[in-house]
């Protein structure tokens, strides 16, 4: 159903605001709009818009007489301007002039602009955050499933992973979800920066995300997955913003957001990553290679290994020290001692299960991010797909990260404790259902113990945060 | 029934039909129901009016003012014998006038709901033929409009 939303202002504020609304309300709905109008009224504000409004309305039009209050929630929308009498006369034409309205870029100086000081309004970080989440997770759903649907059905387990015979459906299937994978870094990065500073960052963003995660590029053995595309997006966003607020003369004005900004805004963040963080990455995943090797040669340190291999696959879910002890563990199969791969494939599992039934208990604290995300990442868990829990990492870091961490280093230590193997490198439920554990009980049970700390975690430090906030907001 | 704002209605009112000289008239009586200063109501009608017409369309416009001192907001009607140019948006003469009269600092905000409740009203086509129909009978357009205050 097509939607749009508006706000309605006039001198006094006791007749035309409401006249407006009222009539673009009654135009629009006749015309089969879903519609919202907010009035800035001398009673002040009523309907007010929420951020969700804004974001599933096809245009916005703002019929007012005197400056309205809030206007940056419209940027990169499509918004009329016009007065409360335009709208009293004739709101089909406005209607019908803001479906073709150009995209409002903001204003000139952001940062001048008061911040409301509304204790329930999230910060503006964690808003710009969830714009990249909220864009990424349909990504990451068809991506994981895709991947998981494949495998279940079509994939073998070998000594080189779990492969996907060619020329079948599920290989095209798995080529398409992992496509899903590979879109969803950029898609996150570039919704971040749009959010800080409009479309101009978009191109910036999405291309050093890209770059970010390219190892060939990069000149690293693993790309910085979804943490270097949430740092990506957040520089490119602020520094596009820095770049919006120089004095451009009005000639070079119109050139500057297809041209100039994605041109030096793609160059330095690109190039920051390649020369400046390339290295760096390299030598903390080989510093951490020889910390695994040296723990692994000591018998008796098997259980720090075990937690710390844990940690490290759920810490960047995909990143470069997800790698380290992903990459670890495969050596260890060749190596012909798969012990290692059984932890690390105890781990895998821990992250998506986990972090997608804490969205099961309690649902009523998740956010409307959590609760798409969260069966996906159980059904994703099942098959080893760690990347299942970023959309719910990234929404709520700061009690996903405690708890997967916490999980998946319990769950490796028992894999260790255990001594599992495993002798394909792959991880979850998956491989032990294929056979190739040596132990499949023993497996499960490190996994279930595993999930059950982390979702406890997660779920206890939600319950706290969300009673906290309520004592704050009673206070 | 008590309403939240009070209503003065008169009808079939003569006036100037200019809009100046017609909020003269309306100014003079809504002022002497309310121990107002009568010029001090006219010119908050005028300035009102400057910024922009209040006439809506449809014969009816809706002059309002802000006044210091004042305690209790009022709605005050008038319709007119001859159609008064109002300078409308669809530029028709107006026979109706509801004027908006309120506190220039008022800390009710129940009158102001009231009174944006009005104003969405008179969105409604049926509401406006109400008023329209029952211009000449005062108890009628009272009950039009208590209907809403």
């Amino acid at each position: 159903m097509p939607s749009f939303v508006g706000v309605t202002k006039c001198p006094v504020g006791v007749a035309h605001t409401y006249m407006a609304a009222e009539k673009l309300q009654k135009v629009g709905q006749s015309l089969g709009y879903t519609v919202k109008i907010e009035t800035q009224g001398a009673s002040g504000v009523e309907d007010h818009l929420t951020p969700d409004d804004v974001k599933n309305a096809d245009f916005v039009i703002i019929a007012a007489d005197v400056e309205i209050d809030g206007m940056d929630r419209f940027t990169d929308k499509k918004v009329l301007f016009s007065t409360t009498a335009a709208a009293i006369k004739d709101s089909a034409a406005l209607i019908d002039k803001a479906k073709k309205a150009d995209i409002y870029g903001g204003k000139e100086d952001a940062a001048d602009e008061k911040v409301e000081g509304d204790a329930h309004e999230q910060s503006p970080l964690i808003k710009q955050l969830m714009n990249g989440v909220s864009h990424m997770i349909p990504f990451v759903v068809v991506g994981g499933l895709f991947i998981a649907l494949s495998i279940t059905l079509g994939g073998h387990a070998t000594k080189a992973g779990m492969v996907v015979a060619p020329h079948t459906i599920w290989a095209t299937m798995n080529q398409v979800g992992t496509l899903g994978f590979t879109l969803m870094i950029p898609i996150l990065a570039g919704y971040i920066a749009t959010a800080i500073a409009g479309r101009a960052a978009l191109a910036p963003a999405m291309l050093s995300a890209m770059v970010a995660n390219s190892p060939d590029i990069l000149g690293t053995k693993a790309g910085t997955g979804f943490i270097g595309a949430i740092i990506v997006g957040f520089a490119a966003g602020y520094l596009v913003k820095w770049f919006n607020s120089w004095p451009v003369p009005k000639s070079l004005r119109a050139i500057m957001p297809i041209f100039v900004i994605p041109l030096l805004g793609t160059a330095i963040i690109s190039g920051a990553f390649v020369f400046f963080l390339g290295g760096p990455i390299s030598w903390l995943m080989t510093a951490l290679t020889n910390m695994l090797n040296v723990l692994s040669k000591n018998p008796q340190t098997s259980i720090i290994l075990g937690l710390l291999l844990g940690a490290m696959v759920s810490i960047d879910m995909g990143g470069p020290i997800n790698k380290v002890a992903f990459l670890f563990g495969v050596a260890s199969i060749t190596a012909g001692n798969p012990e290692i791969m059984g932890a690390v494939a105890c781990a895998i599992a821990v992250p998506p299960l986990s972090a997608g039934i804490a969205t099961l208990i309690r649902s009523d604290l998740n956010s409307s991010e959590e609760t798409a995300a969260g069966v996906p990442a159980i059904l994703m868990g099942l098959i080893g797909i760690t990347e299942g829990a970023i959309p719910l990492a990234t929404a709520n870091p700061k009690h996903v990260f405690p708890g997967i961490i916490t999980g998946s280093a319990v769950a490796a230590a028992i894999g260790m404790f255990f001594k599992i193997t495993d002798a394909v490198p792959h991880g979850g439920p998956i491989v032990g259902v294929l056979g190739a554990t040596n132990n499949l009980l023993l497996f499960f049970l490190a996994i279930i113990i595993g999930v059950a700390v982390s979702a406890a975690i997660i779920v206890t430090l939600k319950i706290r945060a969300a009673a906290r906030e309520e004592a704050h907001a009673q206070a | 029934m008590k309403t939240l704002v009070t209503t003065n209605i008169y009808t079939d009112v003569t006036a100037p039909t200019d809009k100046n000289g017609a909020l003269g008239v309306m100014a003079g009586l809504l002022a002497k129901d309310h121990h107002l200063n009568e010029k001090n109501l006219l010119a908050g009608f005028e300035q009102r009016e400057a910024e922009s017409s209040t006439g809506f369309g449809n014969g009816v416009a809706i002059p309002h003012a802000k006044i210091d001192g004042l305690t209790d907001p009022f709605v005050g009607v008038v319709t007119f014998t001859q159609p008064v140019t109002w300078q409308s948006l669809d530029a028709a003469p107006v026979t109706i006038a509801i004027a908006l009269v309120m506190p220039a600092d008022d800390p009710d905000q129940l009158h102001l709901k009231v009174l944006s409740k009005l104003a969405r009203k008179l969105m409604d086509d049926d509401f406006i033929a109400a008023l329209h129909k029952n211009q000449h009978d005062a108890q009628a357009l009272a009950d039009v409009l208590n209907e809403v205050l």
